[in-house]
């Protein structure tokens, strides 16, 4: 009897259990196509016919923020979802106003006078006025604040409030675009910095709804917007540290777009009917660094050297998926782009012999050992070096390939001004496109590359034109000086012009992405 | 049993402490801190901004200044803020310690069911093929990375089956019956992790009892097969497992890491990888001192647990006393 017992209570409990997965699947399959479930604010996915909200899977996370402080890629999704700035990227227009609705400047270009919005308020429901601009500005200019955008804005010698809805800005060198410097700048409650991860206090389009750092961040749309108020019910960026997790997620339908897909995945995503997201004119580069301070790479025979070495065509194809623009001249501007000059720059299409011949003249010989230093962040390092390896060993140069973790990676020669002799580096750049005039900053005097190349007078006054002219012709002549001067001594050796795409579901639309691969989501609706 | 018990308390918060100063310094040791990846790979930022940054985490003074300001804050329950997020610690890891706790626990209860069958089954038909076909699944299951499990069932039951959500999570405070759909595939994977070790801990436990001179002394007996493995050789086998509790914690706490990884699970496991990433100091030493406490408790009430469990260790202490009271009959039957 009590052996009958025991079976019954088996059979019940496998019954159960049974029961348990069951329901689990059922509850499961309603929640992700018939749309019956409702999850609260700790969920991840939830889309049903009434709430379309937009998910977006990226990697890494958003950590916090403020976007005057922020220098990972990954956390510029949410720039213009919660903020706004005085001028906005459009991906139809360029620059066009956003919270000023005009802006003169003086005769010498050293004043420019911006009108504000007068019917903006923040989330926390205060008026927007010009007040909150200068703070933002002068938040951005504190050197202390480490802000990313004070480059852009270092000619910027003062702001002032003339009234609540007009800023007055004054700078040493006239600066042509200067609303294109501003387009990064988020206007924020400066005053309640402090409490910015709770409350996200902007004036954008969407507010906040809850965030978790490096793991979730959800947003409504803000009722009280000025400008046109989002039509979809909710964006949530969600964190999705492996690449298979992600694409089986977004074919599953659990989110609709994956931020920044490494390259070796773009084709077989676009095969399986998915979308490719990238930027018209990209701005991005892959780029080999080297430490332009220290043998042997202080000799730029070696680093152009280098820049014969490289097989771009086969790093294309392996590294890269076949995506992108192989850059040949080997500086920060796009061959697409249209400043690029041809007849300015050198012609490093793949050729042994001439890097050979040039690393002997740098004192490089057979025997030589370097080593290519790749992150693990991305697969492309590492199919990067392992290109060059091969070409190098064919002249008798030994690379060695050590694959890093993110911040080892970066420690051996971030910040500017460490020494790494002998290391190649694979990068991934994202540089303004000319002619803004932004990247002739990265090197020289001032300039942040960690290549340290300390530039030349030469290359200076070539800086300083780019940023002062004006007219197309003087820009097209400074920045072809730029490229010329870059070509020759190659302070960092360009391999090819490729944005990172992201990849959306087809039903997903109204999703754009800038040339430096910030992505708009702001306006997207589910089809 | 008190010093026994005071003894083991001590020997634990050593350790603890021991481990403590372990993170702390091997931490430190690796290249890069919080500001490499928060601010270095910044367009234009000054050394005197890294320089501020690094003054305001502290960590321009000497380093056991450093370590006395970070473990005297955790013993009064501040474990400082992350370095990014400013967000403090303890929130951090409260926002994420259900998920992990929802997964880690479901994932043993599983493995446990998963286990105890498996292990006694083969016993009870005495089928030598049974086992012969138990031992190479668990091989597999020992041989096969966890991240090769999650993704084969994503592929199976969620994509190709679509009978579960792939990745997500919900709480199930919000809904009970949607958290149960994003929670099965994440926890059988941690599951199909784990139970092949518990198993492998079981029968040899089982063997062990299997050939006692009491399962002889039944079997002499009369008493049927079916009743000595579930009356004898079960329950005392179960007790030598329960040892491996500990082992199986940890195994747990490192499995869930992965599994919250490829399932995008939002618990601690991906907290931590990603402060490690990034150097988030506070974070990291935390997270890792709390799993191992969890570790050293959890091991510490199993051993507990098993001095009142098992009544020879029980008859053992009365043996250290014994002698003095000249009385050894109880010694030697005990022994027998």
């Amino acid at each position: 009897m009590a052996r009958l017992r025991n079976k019954r209570h088996a059979l019940m409990g496998t019954l159960a259990a049974f029961a348990v997965v069951v329901l689990a699947a059922c509850a499961t399959t309603d929640a992700t196509t018939d749309g019956t479930t409702e999850a609260g604010t700790d969920s991840i996915t939830e889309e049903t016919s009434e709430n379309r909200v937009v998910t977006v899977g990226q990697n890494p996370g958003i950590s916090q923020l403020n976007p005057n402080i922020s220098t990972l890629s990954s956390e510029k999704v949410m720039w213009n979802l919660l903020w706004d700035g005085l001028t906005t990227e459009s991906e139809e227009t360029g620059v066009q106003p956003e919270l000023a609705t005009e802006w003169t400047t003086s005769e010498d270009g050293l004043t420019w006078t911006f009108s504000l919005r007068d019917d903006v308020t923040f989330h926390d429901g205060r008026a927007f006025v010009a007040d909150d601009v200068v703070k933002t500005i002068m938040f951005v200019l504190e050197p202390e604040n480490a802000s990313p955008q004070r480059s852009k804005l270092n000619n910027v010698m003062n702001v002032v409030a003339i009234d609540d809805t007009t800023v007055e800005l004054t700078l040493d060198v006239a600066t042509p675009l200067l609303p294109a410097a501003l387009v990064d700048v988020k206007i924020f409650d400066v005053d309640n910095s402090d409490k910015i991860n709770e409350t996200a206090n902007g004036t954008g389009p969407f507010v906040l709804d809850g965030f978790v750092p490096d793991q979730e961040l959800s947003v409504l749309p803000n009722e009280d917007y000025w400008g046109e108020v989002p039509v979809i019910d909710g964006i949530k960026v969600v964190k999705y540290s492996d690449q298979v997790a992600s694409r089986a997620a977004l074919e599953s339908g659990t989110i609709d777009i994956i931020w920044s897909v490494s390259f070796d995945q773009v084709s077989g995503l676009i095969d399986a009917g998915l979308t490719a997201v990238v930027p018209q004119n990209p701005s991005q580069a892959s780029t080999l660094g080297v430490d332009t301070g220290s043998p042997p790479f202080d000799d730029p025979r070696a680093r152009q050297a280098l820049s014969y070495a490289i097989d771009r065509v086969t790093m294309q194809a392996v590294a890269f998926g076949g995506l992108g623009e192989l850059n040949f001249g080997s500086t920060l501007v796009s061959p697409k782009n249209e400043y690029f000059a041809p007849d300015e720059v050198i012609d490093y299409s793949y050729d042994l012999d001439k890097a050979k011949k040039l690393f002997n003249e740098a004192g490089v010989t057979e025997g030589t050992n370097l080593v290519c230093w790749a992150g693990d962040m991305a697969p492309q390092y590492r199919a990067q070096c392992e290109v060059l390896q091969q070409s190098l060993a064919k002249i008798g140069i030994t690379l060695d390939i050590e694959v890093n973790e993110g911040s080892t990676w970066a420690a051996r020669f971030y910040p500017a001004g460490k020494e790494y002799a002998g290391l190649i580096v694979p990068n991934y750049l994202s540089r303004e496109p000319a002619p803004l005039p932004f990247v002739v900053s990265y090197f020289g005097v001032d300039g942040w590359s960690p290549s340290n190349w300390p530039g030349n007078a030469e290359y200076e006054e070539a800086k300083a034109r780019v940023k002062s002219v004006t007219a197309t012709e003087d820009i097209r002549s400074a920045f072809a000086d730029f490229q010329r001067i870059t070509s020759e001594e190659q302070p960092t050796v360009v391999v090819m012009n490729v944005a990172q795409p992201s990849i959306a579901s087809p039903d997903l639309g109204g999703v754009w992405m800038e040339f430096n691969g910030t992505i708009h989501v702001e306006g997207a609706v589910i089809q | 049993m008190l010093v026994y018990v005071l003894k083991r308390v001590g020997s634990s918060l050593v350790l603890l402490a021991f481990i403590s100063i372990l993170i702390f310094v091997a931490l430190r040791l690796l290249p890069g801190d919080p500001t490499t990846f928060s601010l270095a790979q910044g367009d234009g930022v000054s050394p005197e901004a890294l320089e501020k940054m690094r003054r305001e985490l502290g960590l321009d003074q000497p380093v056991f200044v450093q370590y006395w300001n970070w473990i005297s804050g955790v013993v009064v329950g501040n474990f400082g803020f992350s370095y990014f997020s400013d967000f403090p610690v303890g929130l951090l890891i409260a926002q994420r310690l259900p998920a992990t706790v929802t997964l880690a626990g479901a994932a043993l209860a599983l493995a446990i069911v998963i286990a105890v069958p498996v292990a006694v089954v083969p016993l009870w038909l005495r089928s030598v093929w049974l086992e012969r076909i138990t031992n190479v699944f668990v091989a597999l299951g020992l041989a096969t990375p966890v991240f090769v499990i999650g993704i084969l069932l994503v592929l199976f039951f969620a994509n190709f089956l679509n009978l579960f959500t792939g990745s997500g999570y919900v709480a199930f405070t919000d809904d009970p019956a949607a958290a149960l759909g994003f929670l099965v595939l994440p926890a059988v994977t941690l599951a199909l992790a784990i139970a092949p070790q518990l198993v492998r801990y079981l029968q040899g436990s089982i063997r062990g009892v299997a050939e006692a001179t009491f399962v002889r002394t039944a079997r002499g007996k009369g008493i049927g097969w079916g009743r000595t493995v579930s009356n004898h050789i079960v329950p005392n086998a179960l007790l030598p497992a329960l040892t491996s509790l500990g082992i199986t914690v940890g195994s747990l706490l490192g499995g869930s890491v992965v599994v919250e990884v490829v399932f995008a699970w939002p618990g601690v496991g991906q907290l931590v990888v990603d402060a490690v990433v990034k150097r988030d100091y506070a974070v990291i030493q935390t997270i890792v001192l709390l799993a191992a406490s969890a570790f050293v408790v959890v091991t510490l009430i199993v051993d507990l647990l098993y001095g009142v469990l098992d009544p020879r260790l029980r008859v053992s202490t009365s043996q250290a006393r014994a002698p003095r009271s000249g009385d050894t009959s109880v010694i030697k039957e005990a022994s027998v």
